[in-house]
């Protein structure tokens, strides 16, 4: 190249001017080894130098007949810009680009185009500006170099992962940096307005018109920047949005709060608003308020006026939204401030607005802590001015108590104290809501802070002898509150006090009225120290005879209330004794009623027990909830595929549960159920047949207990016949009632014959719907568990293929049922062919499918031995395929995991394989082989292999620099179980030769291993520091380690 | 760095629990010294190299023991000047 002198080109470049000393009319041609050729006409013809942009690569024709690795070149021929060195840049993939998250092909690509764009070759212009043009020559490669192109070669080669692995998350090129981003596109992501809104005309329309900005006043100025920035905050993309954001935030103290809020708080009103730009604009406010600090105050009267009513949205997130920023305003602004601007709203005649300004200072004191508050509250609590000023400054302190939840405690005491003389007040309202008060202080400082309460207690009793009417529910709800807290003596002493008036108000019309007496009953009743005579003679006839109506049930919210308070009184008086008053009620004509009651009996006796039912009551009992399971309504709607509703489910359970509780009592009944099973199993509504078959799981343990096998194998075959269910749901529950049957009599005993009922299940397999994939994997996995000898090989292979199938379930207990149900496959008919068809299912594409086969084949090898999977796993990694390989190693890594110190008999049989995949360029390869070491040698810890895991710790040890998380996280794990099996003096030896490398990123890696190293071993590294020689006034020595008698 | 659950922790955290943990920037000197107290540390800790140590000093235990204690405090001596402080020394002289 230097020496072919004899060509040079007329346009020279300053390559040539080194060497060129005469200059010829010819363009010169640096690979060209023939320059004679090049003389030829058809280069000189082309008027190169005219294009304006020159390079070498032009010449390809010419370079085609002389060079041989130069032909080979990716180059387009035409292509001038830089970026067109890689060629897959040249095809229109403006889409491509728009969505970066398309389908897995135009992600294949994205993927790829970068890389390349990455590793393009370089091009001369870019080598040019690099390099000095002075010292450097250009080196022609030897003519006889061939670039080794052989394809056998590059099978040998790791594969390519691009591609073929799915892509992980990949962050987004912003727009200026896509290297086919057009001008406009840089401008548009940054520059231009975002679109608005009709709706938001009214603020941001001034936008629209054009102005010279010379032409209007600096404060116009300002305001249309404020709004640009807010517009592009509101509805623009996410990088508007971000560098707006910034720029108000850095501009805020010059902007000012008055120009900010006056454009800020009219869009937060905006009826128009929706949640995602109310979060917005709170940002915007939070952090506004953040740089303003002090300069807000003037504003806060009227950033509260808007964000006050958000305290009392509907929305959950509004709320929490509004108290955000009133705490924050709260800290920017001062206490004073706060309390200065809403004072006047404290006495308003307006209740809205006593009502927000409460809630808001509620949000004061937890921003800026209550003791703060505390004087201030007091003032306004004992207010002679207005009723007004005393009721809002209650209600501060419940909403206080509401907010901030058992943190009251430090001030419970002032706090009650403030609020004590509110219970004798002469406004109704002020009692009340004093009342209130309490019992949101004792539910927040529950179980503790009953000596607070001292100065209340009084009032409180008192109240309830002399308040009537909603007063009296209020302080009713206090005292039930209160007697939770207090010693049972005591709790016992004012129960008694309060019980004649709860009695007395048992035949309130009020609905509120009842609810809260039946709560202060259970509140009462759950305190230790009321007896159980008392209950039984006091409170039960008459709690019975007010509660216990069908009207009670209509209610929703009265029918859970009562059934509470009944599960509270039947803990301490037992259950018979609530159970004979309300078993016959499970013939009430009213359906409703009748769950009441069911439900009502499933939790006392789940609760409490059968054992103290009598022979008579149990017969009461049976009758009454098969009468009450036979009579129920069949639900229209239901009929079609969904599940039974709510009302069924409580029949189910409280049948399940009656018949669980009484156990091997039942035996006589049990023909009975089961004919009115059977029965039921042949409605035509599916909810009913539904319900039936789980009856049937949930008592199938009781049939057993009570002997009756030859009724279970009768069920068996019943359910046998309704395997053709149509509805699916149904289909689940059946065969849910055939696996409770199944484990409960054994495979032996099983009828139909286990032979014949697995065959019936293998199309079933098939059925897409999760409620069936479970139950009936469940149910061919037990049979494969213990019965696995009744069923052909044959069979058992067609079940393994659509095992395969169910591996993509959505659900995670279906895969791993059908994961572990190959286990038991293996088992039965031995691990060949199970491993031959899980080893074929690694090649396929979708990543979970392939994760559980590794999972499976780990599972095979655990039950069958891994000597008979092994061979055939590591045999298998020999095809050069990177899904497979991966695969091979994953199963490899759960093999070494569940078979613990079996590894030990394996370690130098899979050593070879794994210093290949340890020293891969792949990083998945590493990061898998190091979880294989890190399973492998946690298993042989003190078993003798310490030869082989040194080696494979000199080949992990290298990938202690990896930037990848995972990778580094699994390299790091191998050290760390290394770092047991080898003793930690192995892993320091290699560790101190980094600790202080010239460059920090070894050391910080070093020292990282050191400290892992420490805190593990501290005490075994004494042995193994380095011996080190004293130095200046230091002594550096450990002498006391070479005393020696 | 994680702790022994897993989670990770900072390096504040680090060291406020595991006093003895390095950090790139650390001088031989602290390093050291640290050595040296986690070896006397494991002395007093195990009563066999501490009566071996002992008998080999021709001591009591309870000596061996207190001299080792002591030893904790500053045991390579005084922390070496830093360079800074070495460079305005000279400058003085």
């Amino acid at each position: 190249m230097v020496s072919d002198t004899e060509s040079v080109a007329s346009a020279k470049n300053k390559w040539d001017d080194v060497i060129s000393t005469g200059a010829s009319s010819r363009r010169r041609k640096r690979w060209d080894e023939t320059p004679v050729m090049a003389a030829s006409s058809s280069v000189a013809a082309t008027p190169l130098v005219t294009t304006g942009c020159r390079s070498k690569w032009d010449e390809t024709p010419v370079l085609a007949s002389g060079g041989v690795g130069v032909i080979k070149t990716p180059t387009l021929a035409g292509a001038r810009n830089r970026w067109d060195a890689t060629p897959l840049s040249t095809q229109p993939l403006a889409g491509a680009s728009q969505t970066p998250m398309g389908t897995p092909l135009d992600k294949a690509m994205l993927l790829e185009r970068e890389m390349e764009s990455r590793n393009r070759p370089w091009t001369e212009g870019a080598l040019d500006a690099i390099l000095p043009s002075e010292a450097y020559n250009i080196v022609r490669p030897p003519s006889t170099y061939i670039p080794l192109r052989t394809p056998g070669r590059k099978l040998l080669a790791t594969p390519t992962p691009m591609s073929m692995t799915p892509a992980g998350f990949q962050m987004e090129v912003p727009a200026e940096q896509r290297i086919d981003a057009s001008v406009q596109d840089i401008r548009e992501a940054y520059g231009s307005l975002p679109y608005i809104k009709p709706e938001d005309m009214q603020y941001f329309g001034r936008l629209a018109e054009e102005v010279n900005e010379d032409d209007i006043s600096k404060d116009e100025l300002k305001e249309r920047q404020i709004m640009t920035m807010l517009l592009k905050i509101k509805s623009g993309t996410p990088p508007q949005r971000k560098t707006a954001m910034r720029q108000i935030t850095d501009k805020a103290r010059s902007f000012g709060a008055g120009p900010l809020f006056n454009q800020i708080l009219p869009l937060l009103m905006s009826p128009a608003l929706e949640d995602q730009e109310r979060h917005l604009l709170v940002k915007v406010i939070d952090r506004v308020l953040y740089k303003l600090d002090d300069l807000v105050r003037p504003y806060v009267h009227r950033i509260l006026a808007v964000i006050e009513p958000l305290l009392i949205d509907e929305d959950y997130y509004a709320r929490v939204e509004g108290r955000e920023i009133i705490s924050n305003l709260a800290k920017a602004a001062g206490l004073a401030t706060m309390i200065a601007t809403m004072r006047p709203d404290i006495d308003s005649p307006d209740e809205y607005v006593r009502n927000t300004t409460s809630r808001a200072f509620a949000v004061v004191a937890s921003a800026l802590g209550v003791p703060a508050l505390l004087p201030f509250l007091k003032a306004v609590c004992q207010s002679r001015k207005s009723w007004q000023a005393r009721h809002t400054g209650i209600k501060i302190v419940q909403q206080i108590a509401l907010l901030m939840g058992v943190a009251v405690l430090p001030y419970l005491r002032e706090l009650v104290e403030i609020v004590s003389h509110g219970l004798v007040d002469d406004m109704q309202k002020v009692r009340i809501v004093t009342a209130l008060t309490c019992a949101a202080l004792a539910e927040a400082a529950h179980p503790y802070g009953i000596e607070s309460f001292d100065p209340v207690i009084r009032p409180l009793w008192k109240g309830t002898m002399e308040q009537h009417g909603k007063a009296l529910a209020a302080f009713l709800k206090a005292v039930g509150f209160v007697i939770p807290l207090m010693e049972e003596n005591y709790a016992s002493h004012y129960t008694r006090l309060v019980m004649p008036i709860l009695i007395r108000e048992f035949h309130s019309p009020d609905e509120e009225m009842k609810r809260i007496v039946l709560k202060v009953i259970e509140q009462c009743v759950a305190t230790a120290g009321v007896e159980p005579d008392y209950i039984r003679t006091e409170i039960l006839p008459e709690f019975f005879r007010n509660f216990w109506i069908r009207r009670m049930a209509l209610d929703r919210r009265n029918y859970n209330q009562v059934i509470e308070t009944t599960e509270e009184l039947a803990n301490k008086v037992g259950c018979s004794d609530i159970i004979i008053r309300i078993v016959d009620d499970l013939k009430d004509d009213s359906e409703p009623y009748r769950r009441m009651v069911m439900e009502t009996l499933k939790r006392v006796l789940n609760n409490l027990g059968a054992s103290d039912i009598d022979e008579r009551l149990e017969e009461r009992l049976i009758d009454g909830i098969l009468y009450a399971f036979q009579e129920q309504a069949v639900d229209a709607s239901s009929t079609g595929s969904n599940s039974f509703g709510r009302e069924s489910q409580v029949m189910l359970e409280g049948f399940g549960t009656v018949v669980n509780a009484l156990g091997e009592r039942c035996k006589p009944y049990l023909k009975q159920i089961a004919g009115t099973i059977k029965w039921r199993l042949n409605n035509k509504a599916a909810s009913v047949r539904m319900q039936a078959a789980d009856l049937i799981g949930r008592i199938a343990v009781v049939m057993k207990a009570c002997g009756e096998d030859q009724l279970m194998g009768h069920l068996g075959v019943v359910l046998y016949e309704y395997l053709g269910e149509e509805y699916p749901e149904v289909l689940g529950s059946i065969l849910g009632a055939l696996r409770a049957i199944v484990n409960v009599i054994g495979m032996t005993k099983m009828t139909p014959p286990i032979r014949d009922l697995l065959p019936r299940l293998t199309p079933i397999l098939r059925n897409r719907h999760e409620k069936v994939q479970e139950n009936v994997i469940d149910l061919v996995g037990r049979i494969g568990d213990r019965g696995a000898e009744f069923v052909s090989a044959k069979e058992w292979m067609r079940i393994c293929f659509e095992l395969l199938e169910m591996l993509k379930a959505h659900k995670k207990a279906i895969r791993r049922a059908a994961v572990s149900t190959f286990g038991f496959i293996a088992k039965a008919i031995g691990p060949q062919d199970v491993l031959h068809t899980l080893l074929n299912n690694l090649k396929v594409q979708d990543r979970q499918m392939r994760v559980c086969t590794t999972v499976a084949i780990a599972i095979v090898a655990e039950t069958c031995g891994p000597f008979t999977v092994l061979p055939a796993l590591m045999n298998e990694y020999r095809v050069p395929e990177l899904n497979i390989q991966n695969g091979v190693l994953k199963s490899l890594s759960f093999v070494f995991e569940y078979i613990g110190d079996m590894g030990k008999d394996y370690v130098y049989a899979v050593t070879p394989l794994l210093e290949d995949a340890l020293m891969e360029r792949d990083p998945v390869h590493r990061q898998t082989a190091c979880s294989i070491v890190k399973h492998l040698s946690l298993g042989v810890v003190g078993l003798g292999c310490e030869d082989a895991l040194l080696h494979l710790f000199n080949y992990v040890w290298p990938n202690i620099f990896e930037e990848s998380p995972h990778v580094i996280q699994a390299v790091f794990d191998a050290v760390q179980a290394l770092m047991v099996a080898l003793g930690p003096n192995v892993i320091l030896a290699y560790t101190i030769q980094g600790l202080y490398h010239p460059a920090r990123r070894v050391r910080d890696t070093y020292w990282r291993v050191f400290n892992m190293l420490y805190i593990y071993n501290a005490d075994a590294l004494v042995a193994g520091y380095p011996s080190m020689r004293d130095e200046g006034g230091n002594t550096y020595k450990r002498t006391s380690l070479e005393l020696f008698i | 760095m994680s702790n022994p659950g897993g989670a990770a922790i900072s390096a504040e955290q680090l060291k406020a629990r595991y006093v003895g943990t390095g950090h790139p920037d650390m001088t031989k000197y602290e390093w050291m010294t640290n050595q040296h107290r986690d070896t006397y540390a494991s002395h007093v800790g195990h009563y066999d190299q501490l009566s071996y140590m002992a008998v080999a000093q021709n001591q009591a235990i309870g000596r061996t023991r207190l001299e080792f204690l002591e030893k904790m405090v500053q045991p390579c001596g005084p922390p070496p000047p830093t360079k800074d402080v070495e460079r305005l020394l000279e400058e003085r002289e």
